[in-house]
């Protein structure tokens, strides 16, 4: 056999290409031509050049003496032969010389080549040769002494021999070739006689079907069951072959992937089709459709799989375990259509005896996190079950784990190479392990790795019109232009340079990159790590941008899908959770002041004044102020968020009052730039130079006493009169600083920002797509609330304020209760205060009696919350704050059990709750106005009912009952305004809040 | 075997184990190839009694069945180059690479190996 596969190859060099083998070979007529094609070569006589080399030219041919080449010299000698022959057109004469010498030491099979050359052909004439086998020229009559010598006598120029040898050998090879095709015919008898090599080379296109070729219908099936149709009819097929009833037909064939539910049937005539088809289980015989002539191929086309590459990431879909899980393949077995991953093990530590019991189906898995293997654990799991296997490398609970990660093979169905998006998170991951001896290189293989699973996987969004743009693959590349439409995953390109100039081609989104010059500013887009920074470029390696950030001066290196060009300026704000001066928890004990943002960390000026860079995610958290924090200085004055203190020992610095966190102060000095002005001293190191908003000095000891604050809590409905002049634009200021803004009105309306400060009329605001601060009038705004609603601010600060109140105080204290904490303690600066701040401002709402807006008052309870602890001396009293807030919670029957009934009696019953001293309001006989409603309320042990001044407490319902906001919305304003006075109950005229 | 496995008929059951030879794209059950080699090409690959060779240069990673009836007569066996092959079951796309041994002694015997998975013929198509 193996001699036929010879025979029939070692020829092809003058046969030019072959295609597949054929399994065809009785004929004689394929083998002979091929033989004697090789036989002149072996004789050509050197300085004639013949053409064609047909068995009737080497007759003519002078006659070299022949040697033994007839015994089976095999087809590589015959090649030599060639090239050699080919050498000699090319020499000079001049050669001759040292060529003699070379041929005394080149094997004697070479020396005498040159005489078995009668012919040249075409090939051997553009052969392309190496140098040594140049000096093989001879000349041509020449023969080797000892070739002569072996010859018998006369021999030399006849090659009479030589070709019965030959002959002699053709017959015996043809004799060879026709046994082994008998034995093929034997073992598949059916064999036709078929012309070889007929197609082989064809391009596909001139195999188009023509009007004589079979026809193709298509016939339905049961879907899946495509190739059990189409084996049934092959079988049927067979079995009536060489009977009457024999079906004449071509082929069936079917492509459950591509067309699925239906199989085709190729033979020449309908009847046949119909017969092979009826009565196939599963085969819906009766439609028949023609298949169109030009439609044929389409049936048959092959797309290309799409390729799975080493190093790549891809998301696993199974097992249910790592379901989604990035993945790094190790090793792609195409035949198999599997691919070896390496993948972040979910080793479950939990099962005790590690025997990886068989769960039952279905049940939900919860999955283990994602940790790379650790071999100590997995012993303690248990040990018997883990298997080393040299060194990082075990086998544990069935999965393979080496270096840590779990290698496992699957199927090419359970992986995703789509839309794989590896974050630098998770792909670093991967890196981690990698970085050995040489670590620095293997991480720039990762980062490839990521790049072409990015570019592999993006789609036409990261590009928009009027992006410069290259094809970077693809019979385009190279063409660079700007894209002018976006469509999918296909992008229009306005050709700029070269010859397609001026003309819009489409190219796929993945074969095109954008495309930077030195020197452009650009913008960082949203999937990279530096995503937002902006910068200049420096270098543009392939699709890799260096570029220098405008905010920091580093060099970075990024994706240009990542890039965009930009004219924004670098704003340095980033989508970081903690922003300059914020305050954040770093751990239990230590708090700190963000002074910094960098692109990846925040700086942080710890209680301790020490700078610390940490990454956002270190940081335990951000301290949200939902009360005043309060502290006192060196003589006892209180200290408040925004108000200016001084050092009153070493440097004597100064600085507003930004964060308060125990007794320590976080200033900020704007005139210092070390630690962008903020600086932290101790809060008894310091004095008050002035206070914010005016304040009085000193402490007010009425409200340090809870019971009193309580008392005055009552007067909820009377919040709105201030004692101090300016006291009056703390709430709104509380509420809406540092609150994302929109304007409302005018050619500006719906710009948004945010408010960075002020007035009763006016705020400040940072536009979010402009440099610098402008003001804008109240009216024209809106702001966004905690909740995310877009709330207007309707500016008639003060408008319920009663003049004269009795207690100067008062309008704060109420307010901190009832979640308007901030009016009573001061702003303490924190820019996430405006929702808690809303509360505050409810004398506005009172006093415009404005209706639509008494439902902004029912969903407010989260002020409440934030309120109940409202204590101006946090630090110390928390036993008072725990009583109050139990007080504060009881709203929630109310809330429950609304009895507007009550409240009614209530507001129709001024008079009596109007009593000069609240005494007799507590010890009425009939309690009910404001006791029937809520009995829990008093039921409720809180020690604020046993406070020195009961009236206080008796008056804490109303506050209740303001704040529910079922009692709120239910009410109009008119009635809530006309039950505050009465929960005020001590003094002035309450017409007024009506 | 009866005429019908001769014709490359298979059972249902046996659809896990069908494989195609990369090279001539017939699709056989694997120990057939074993057994028998591949009809088409065992004089280049030589897949007889090794199972080796029939993992190396067949795979299970193929789709599209076509039975081929009358690959003389056939268009569809002419289009996918089969038509001087047995008659048998063919795979329409076959992916896989053969090793480079293969290759090399495929190219000394003067054959020119078309990939069967399709990537030849992206030209053609029109995407």
């Amino acid at each position: 056999m193996s001699t036929f596969a010879n025979t029939n190859f070692e020829d092809s060099d003058s046969e030019g290409e072959d295609f597949n083998p054929d399994a065809h070979v009785s004929s004689d007529e394929d083998a002979k031509p091929a033989r004697d094609a090789r036989k002149p070569a072996k004789s050509v006589k050197s300085a004639a050049i013949i053409e064609d080399s047909d068995d009737d030219d080497d007759i003519k041919a002078p006659v070299s003496h022949a040697v033994d080449d007839a015994n089976g010299d095999d087809a590589k000698d015959d090649e030599e032969v060639d090239e050699d022959e080919g050498d000699k057109e090319l020499d000079d004469e001049d050669d001759e010389e040292e060529d003699e010498e070379d041929e005394e030491d080149r094997p004697r099979k070479r020396r005498r080549k040159p005489n078995h050359m009668q012919f040249i052909d075409e090939e051997a004439e553009v052969d392309d040769e190496d140098e040594d086998e140049e000096a093989e020229d001879d000349e041509i009559d020449e023969t080797h002494p000892d070739d002569i010598a072996e010859l018998p006598v006369g021999g030399e120029n006849d090659d009479y021999r030589h070709r019965e040898l030959d002959r002699q050998r053709e017959r015996l090879q043809d004799q060879d070739a026709l046994t082994y095709a008998e034995q093929l015919k034997e073992k598949y008898g059916r064999q036709k006689n078929l012309s070889m090599r007929e197609t082989s080379g064809i391009p596909q296109q001139l195999l188009q079907p023509s009007a004589e070729d079979p026809q193709i219908w298509s016939v339905k099936c049961k879907i899946g069951k495509e190739y059990e149709v189409v084996n049934s009819m092959m079988k049927r097929f067979a079995e009536r072959l060489d009977t009457p009833q024999a079906i004449d037909i071509c082929s069936v064939f079917a492509r459950p992937n591509a067309m699925s539910g239906y199989i085709y049937i190729e033979a020449k005539k309908q009847e046949a089709a119909k017969k092979i088809s009826e009565y196939v289980t599963f085969c819906y015989a009766q439609n028949m459709n023609l298949i169109q002539k030009n439609e044929m191929p389409d049936l048959l086309k092959v797309r290309k799989q799409k390729e799975i590459k080493l190093g790549a990431f891809v998301r696993l879909k199974r097992p249910a375990k790592y379901a989604g899980d990035l993945a790094q393949v190790e090793l792609v077995e195409e035949t198999a259509s599997e691919v070896t991953l390496r993948i972040v093990p979910r080793v479950d530590m939990s099962q005790d005896d590690g025997s990886a019991k068989r769960k039952r189906p279905g049940a939900a898995v919860s999955r283990p996190p994602q940790k790379l293997f650790n071999e100590g654990e997995a012993r303690k799991l248990g040990g018997r079950y883990i298997q080393g296997r040299g060194k990082n490398q075990f086998t544990f609970q069935g999965e393979d784990y080496i270096g840590g990660y779990c290698i496992k093979t699957v199927k090419f169905a359970a992986v995703e190479t789509d839309n794989v998006n590896p974050t630098l998170e998770e792909a670093s991951k991967f890196a981690i392990t990698t970085e050995g001896e040489d670590g620095q290189q293997n991480q720039e293989i990762d980062l490839n790795a990521i790049a072409a699973s990015l570019r592999e996987t993006g789609t036409g969004g990261d590009f928009l019109p009027g992006d410069v743009v290259e094809i970077f693959s693809g019979e385009q590349q190279g063409v660079r232009g700007t894209a002018a439409a976006v469509h999918g995953d296909v992008v229009t390109i306005q050709v700029a340079a070269g010859p397609l100039k001026g003309q819009k081609i489409k190219a796929p989104s993945k074969s095109i990159r954008k495309k930077f010059e030195i020197g452009n500013s650009v913008k960082v887009l949203m999937n990279s790590k530096y995503r937002n920074e902006v910068g200049t470029v420096l270098k543009v390696a392939e699709d890799r941008v260096t570029l220098l950030t405008d905010n920091g001066q580093q060099e970075i290196t990024v994706l240009s899908r990542d890039l965009r060009v930009s004219l924004d300026f670098s704003t340095s704000q980033l989508n970081s959770q903690y922003q300059l001066r914020d305050l954040v928890n770093l751990d239990a004990s230590t708090v700190g002041c963000v002074v910094r943002e960098n692109p990846e960390t925040v700086d942080v000026l710890d209680q301790n004044g020490n700078v610390k860079q940490m990454l956002p995610s270190s940081i335990a958290g951000k301290i949200e102020l939902r009360r005043p924090t309060v502290a006192a200085d060196r003589v006892g004055s209180e200290i408040r968020t925004e108000d200016l203190v001084q050092e009153s020992a070493g440097n004597q610095r100064k600085g507003i009052v930004i964060h308060i966190h125990r007794n320590f102060l976080f200033l900020e000095d704007k005139l210092q730039t070390e630690n962008n002005g903020v600086f932290v001293v101790k809060s008894s190191s310091v004095t008050v130079i002035s206070a914010k908003g005016g304040r009085g000095e000193g402490a007010n000891l009425t409200e340090m006493n809870p019971a009193l604050a309580g008392k005055q809590t009552g007067s909820f409905g009377t919040m709105g009169p201030p004692g101090k002049p300016g006291a009056g634009k703390l709430p709104i200021r509380n509420r809406i600083d540092g609150a994302e803004c929109m304007i409302a009105k005018g050619a500006q309306k719906g710009v948004k920002g945010r408010i960075k400060d002020s007035t009763n009329t006016h705020a400040r605001i940072e536009f979010m797509n402009r440099p610098g601060v402008h003001s804008y009038p109240l009216e024209m705004l809106k702001y966004k609330t905690r909740n995310g609603e877009w709330q207007r601010l309707d500016g008639t600060p003060t408008a319920g304020r009663v003049p004269g109140s009795r207690v100067p105080y008062g309008s704060r204290v109420p307010a901190g209760v009832s979640g308007g904490n901030r009016s009573a303690w001061g702003d303490h600066g924190g820019s996430g205060s405006s929702s808690n701040g809303a509360g505050a401002q409810t004398p506005y709402w009172k006093g415009n009696a404005d209706g639509a807006r008494t439902p902004a008052y029912g969903g407010r309870t989260s002020g409440w919350d934030g309120s109940r602890t409202v204590n101006p001396y946090n630090d110390g009293s928390r036993t008072a704050y725990g009583n109050w807030d139990s007080g504060n919670r009881t709203p929630a029957p109310y809330a429950s059990a609304p009895t507007p009934g009550a409240y009614g009696a209530n507001a129709a019953t001024p008079a009596g709750l109007d009593a000069p001293t609240p005494g007799p309001y507590l010890g009425a006989p009939t309690p009910g106005p404001v006791d029937a409603p809520t009995p829990r309320v008093y039921a409720y042990p809180t020690p604020g009912a046993s406070a020195p001044t009961p009236g206080a407490f008796a008056d804490t319902p109303g506050a209740y009952a303001a704040e529910t906001p079922g009692a709120f919305t239910a009410e109009t304003p008119g009635a809530f305004a006309a039950e505050t006075p009465a929960a005020f109950g001590d003094d002035d005229d309450e017409p007024r809040y009506a | 075997m009866s005429i019908a496995q001769q014709y490359g008929f298979t059972t249902p059951h046996q659809a896990r184990s069908l494989r195609a030879c990369m090279v001539c794209s017939i699709i056989q059950v694997s120990s057939k190839f074993v057994s028998e080699g591949c009809p088409n090409c065992e004089g280049v690959l030589g897949m007889k009694d090794s199972q080796e060779a029939v993992q190396e240069c067949t795979s299970a990673n193929w789709n599209g069945m076509i039975a081929v009836a009358d690959p003389s007569k056939s268009w569809v066996a002419r289009w996918q180059r089969v038509e001087t092959y047995v008659p048998g079951m063919y795979a329409v796309q076959v992916i896989g690479k053969l090793p480079q041994d293969v290759l090399e002694r495929m190219e000394d015997n003067g054959m020119r190996y078309v990939p069967r998975d399709g990537v030849e013929d992206v030209g053609v198509e029109e995407e």
